[in-house]
């Protein structure tokens, strides 16, 4: 039987007309998008293809604003360096504790080695910003607002356009890791406050190893890599001709993915669980979160039993943990979150896709069940309260 | 990808021992819901033999865990309290076909758990429990730790304001050593250390390690800072009854 893949927050199939996008950049249209000879007139126009494509995905002004990096990752650690080169007399970054570690790690390291402040605004239970700690954190010290669009762990969505404007008014730049947002919602860029924009090929069926940092005209930039003319001198490097050419054809079909559709499976899987397992929460903010994700939290079962014993069964979860130094820990949004003790550890994240069916999800729903009971049998707690 | 081992996976998949041991006449618990890993080692004992006829567990934690446990139990079946006794982590380990890495730990907590009990079976508790637990007393030996706390609070707390927010932490676990027949004290808070004195069947290196790990994280919550917390040197009272 063929698995059941819900963990598509963490990756995703790449589509089949992505792929038949690519072949030819790794085989007969192998040139340089920069030889001034016939060889690099394909991958050149084919470059020029990719950037209208994600520049539409993400409703950019112009297709100039787009720049194409290695993946979502290298785009938020330009973002984040660029805009605290622009002014040297801001110091202050405010972010969210719930970022990607590729934000939060990075703004660890400039804390620690480079002495730069970092405002890490918490979020309440429901996984949504505190805005009154995060207007309390602006000031005109601030160089940067970096903030995530759509969480990868609970789906929650930041209403960043307000948040960017919000920025705006200490003189702060904006920027949003868009990794999970993109292709999951709509996004349109244009005209609002926002000024730089992360996004990954791989989170909406394109291929790994590219991604695109949004750069809105007017905005001061220093590249991170330094080198080539490529990127209009923005990003040094011989192009990913294939990666970005499949990002390009899976930004292009992204719009035709039928949200609503994903919504109602995940609200199936949500309401089949919620009937069939006691003690059981669903995780983040369930008046704005992304349509395909469900992040459901098991009292008095641990996460990674779960996940084993799914995976077993042929489907394939993640769960809102981590193992650190031999424990499994909760999660940083686990904890940011404050989930209550009882079922921090038993956080499981299933994301959906456009691929995933009604049978699909009935599977999950008849597997599920037996799967917490079992774990919940062998653990020596409450075993009352889950009857 | 997790890589258990295929002895490790199947324990975890087809758990043996699993479940609650009516007839236990030693009983060792150890780790915490909070701390996301626990397990409760029952034993059945033959006094005149000593020899362990029977042993069931419960465990809440990751596949290393649920594993370690159910390894532990085929392990010392049919052995002696002395064996046992002797059983290390290492040995659980290998029985699971050596665990990843950083689950290692996992045979550690099944290790405990047996010490735990057989600390039970042969009354190492040193101790009684004191009927009226009084805050623990506080000596500052040294000022608040001086480098970059990782984890920043709005306004920095006072020393003795951090003292008594680890009196507090540190009362608020004692009930629940001392149910297990234990007890913590504070001896010293010095910067980022925080020295505790551990008694009865928390005391002893496995069981303290886990313990404090618990207690270890409470406190850098409770005080947002990074906290080491260290047990004191001192003995396990001897069961010869050396004085």
């Amino acid at each position: 039987m063929q698995p059941v893949y819900l963990d598509n927050n963490a990756t995703t199939r790449l589509a089949p007309d992505a792929l038949q996008a690519m072949l030819p950049f790794l085989t007969q249209d192998f040139g340089n998008p920069s030889s001034m000879h016939a060889m690099g007139r394909a991958p050149a126009r084919a470059l020029i293809g990719a950037r209208r494509a994600v520049q539409a995905l993400i409703g950019a002004a112009d297709d100039a604003e787009i720049v194409f990096t290695s993946g979502g990752t290298e785009a938020n650690l330009t973002a984040i360096r660029s805009a605290l080169a622009a002014d040297p007399s801001r110091r202050e970054i405010v972010t969210s504790a719930v970022e990607h570690p590729a934000v939060l790690a990075l703004c660890d390291h400039l804390e620690r080695a480079e002495g730069v402040t970092v405002h890490r605004i918490p979020v309440d239970t429901e996984g949504r910003l505190e805005l009154d700690a995060f207007r309390a954190a602006l000031s005109d010290r601030v160089a940067l607002v970096t903030l995530m669009w759509a969480n990868n762990e609970t789906g929650t969505v930041f209403p960043v356009e307000g948040l960017a404007e919000l920025a705006h008014g200490v003189g702060a730049l904006f920027h949003t890791d868009a990794v999970q947002a993109a292709g999951k919602l709509p996004i349109a860029v244009k005209g609002t406050d926002i000024d730089m924009l992360s996004v990954s090929a791989h989170k909406l069926h394109g291929p790994k190893g590219v991604g695109a940092l949004y750069l809105r005209k007017g905005v001061p930039f220093q590249p991170l890599l330094r080198g080539g003319k490529q990127e209009r001198g923005r990003r040094a490097g011989t192009e990913n001709i294939a990666g970005i050419v499949g990002f390009g054809r899976a930004a292009e079909l992204a719009p035709a993915v039928d949200l609503a559709h994903i919504a109602r499976l995940r609200d199936r899987l949500e309401a089949g669980i919620i009937a069939a397992v006691p003690k059981v929460r669903v995780l983040g903010d369930l008046r704005d979160r992304l349509a395909n994700t469900s992040c459901l939290a098991f009292d008095f079962a641990e996460g990674e039993a779960i996940l084993m014993r799914l995976d077993r069964a042929g489907i394939a979860v993640s769960t809102g943990a981590a193992c650190s130094s031999g424990a499994i820990e909760p999660s940083h949004v686990m904890r940011a979150m404050k989930v209550p003790f009882t079922a921090a550890h038993g956080a499981i994240r299933f994301s959906l896709s456009r691929d995933t069916t009604v049978p699909e999800i009935d599977r999950v729903i008849e597997a599920l069940p037996p799967v917490i009971a079992q774990l919940r049998a062998l653990s020596p707690f409450g075993a009352e309260e889950v009857r | 990808m997790l890589d258990y081992s295929e002895k490790a996976l199947d324990h975890f998949f087809n758990p043996r021992n699993a479940g609650v041991l009516e007839a236990a006449n030693a009983v060792g618990s150890v780790g915490s819901l909070e701390g996301g890993d626990a397990v409760r080692l029952m034993l059945r004992i033959d006094p005149d033999s000593r020899v362990i006829a029977e042993a069931r567990f419960q465990a809440f934690g990751g596949g290393d865990a649920i594993a370690a446990c159910s390894a532990l139990t085929v392990l010392v079946t049919g052995q002696s309290v002395d064996e046992a006794r002797r059983l290390t982590a290492g040995q659980i380990d290998a029985a699971l076909g050596g665990l990843p890495g950083d689950r290692k730990p996992a045979a550690d907590l099944a290790q405990a758990a047996l010490q735990a009990a057989l600390a039970q079976f042969l009354g190492i508790t040193p101790e009684a429990p004191k009927p009226d637990p009084k805050p623990a007393s506080v000596t500052l030996l040294a000022p608040r730790h001086e480098s970059k706390p990782k984890i920043l609070r709005e306004v920095p707390l006072s020393p003795e304001d951090e003292a008594t927010i680890i009196a507090q932490v540190i009362d608020s676990v004692r009930p629940t050593l001392r149910a297990d027949g234990g007890d913590v004290t504070l001896v010293a808070v010095e910067g980022a250390k925080v020295r505790v004195h551990l008694t009865g069947n928390c005391s002893g290196c496995q069981l303290a390690a886990l313990t404090l790990g618990g207690l270890q994280k409470r406190l850098a919550d409770a005080l947002g800072r990074p906290i080491r917390v260290i047990p004191e040197q001192k003995p396990l009272v001897s069961i010869a009854g050396a004085r």
